[in-house]
């Protein structure tokens, strides 16, 4: 038998080991558990996060991480088993950090860095023309979304985009995101 | 051809579209998984109105979040009331909370890439 070597719970143990944890899922990306992680999360958020506008911003960045997530679990992978994901917020002294893990095929990881090796070249006002761009002549794709979900990411995050990759086995990647929201 | 109405749900819009007083109102929070499937009733219904829409139309849009597949089916709906520019007097306004400047922008740029009037309007409340 084939044993993974890499370990989604070592993974997000690791997430929640750094800095202060405010929120974590691990576990499968269902309808129903999307809804209520959106739920979980916004409670979480009117706790532990004293300013409106880091609210708004961090939850808006969860939904849209959260279908950017939904969009790339693959088929190949959920015949695998390897449907878990996970989502962390965590803070620091200056910043939130927003996490999040899927697993991929390799083979389209190419494309997912491309992109956002390509928003985390450009400024904020170069990112936000990509968009309105994308918004008035782009195509919607199946789902709707033309694209426009790690360039809106680039936009809200105060840093760029952190990713990394963990070879799973020779088809098969964890992809991890992390995205930083101003307090 | 009737108004057409949609309450609100935890991920969708209220749609209040009042075909004789050409009132219009997206309200809410619209996160859908998919937004095109959502959108298109409401695409269909404008069709019809456009065939013999009111003298006035304001389309009033209040959210609170929406998504990046909701601001290209938003497009649509401006690109559609572009349409009656000549029929009606058509008009967007664009609420936001005077602290989020997201939602500033956003109404910022949906103004920059669409033919019709665009006002930002700050609010108190959703």
């Amino acid at each position: 038998m084939y044993t993974h070597v890499f370990d989604i719970k070592n993974a997000y143990i690791g997430l929640l080991r750094k800095g202060q944890h405010i929120y974590g899922h691990l576990g499968e990306l269902s309808k129903e558990n999307f809804d209520l992680i959106l739920e979980h999360v916004e409670h979480v958020l009117a706790v532990e996060v004293p300013t409106k506008k880091a609210r708004k911003k961090i939850f808006s960045v969860i939904i849209e991480s959260l279908q950017n997530l939904h969009d790339y679990i693959c088929d190949a992978c959920a015949l695998e088993g390897l449907t878990d994901v996970f989502v962390c917020i965590n803070k620091d002294a200056h910043a939130y950090h927003i996490y999040t893990g899927n697993f991929l095929m390799r083979k389209d990881f190419n494309g997912v860095e491309a992109r956002i090796k390509m928003v985390n070249s450009l400024t904020k006002n170069q990112l936000r023309e990509l968009y309105r761009g994308i918004l008035s002549y782009g195509e919607a794709s199946e789902s709707g979304g033309a694209g426009l979900g790690f360039i809106d990411l680039a936009k809200k995050s105060e840093e760029d985009l952190v990713y990394r990759c963990d070879k799973v086995d020779e088809k098969i990647a964890f992809f991890t995101l992390e995205i930083v929201v101003g307090e | 051809m009737g108004n057409y109405t949609l309450k609100p749900t935890p991920k969708t819009p209220k749609l209040s579209f009042d075909k004789d007083s050409g009132e219009f109102q997206i309200s809410g929070r619209s996160i859908p998984e998919n937004s095109i499937e959502f959108y298109r009733p409401l695409m269909g219904w404008l069709d019809d109105y456009l065939k013999k829409p009111a003298s006035k139309t304001v389309l009033t849009i209040n959210l609170e979040y929406f998504n990046t597949s909701s601001s290209k089916c938003l497009v649509e709906v401006f690109r559609k009331l572009e349409n009656i520019r000549e029929r009606s007097d058509v008009k967007v306004r664009w609420h936001y909370e005077e602290e989020d400047e997201d939602m500033l922008e956003s109404g910022e740029d949906f103004k920059k890439i669409i033919k019709i009037p665009l006002d930002l309007v700050v609010s108190d409340s959703y």
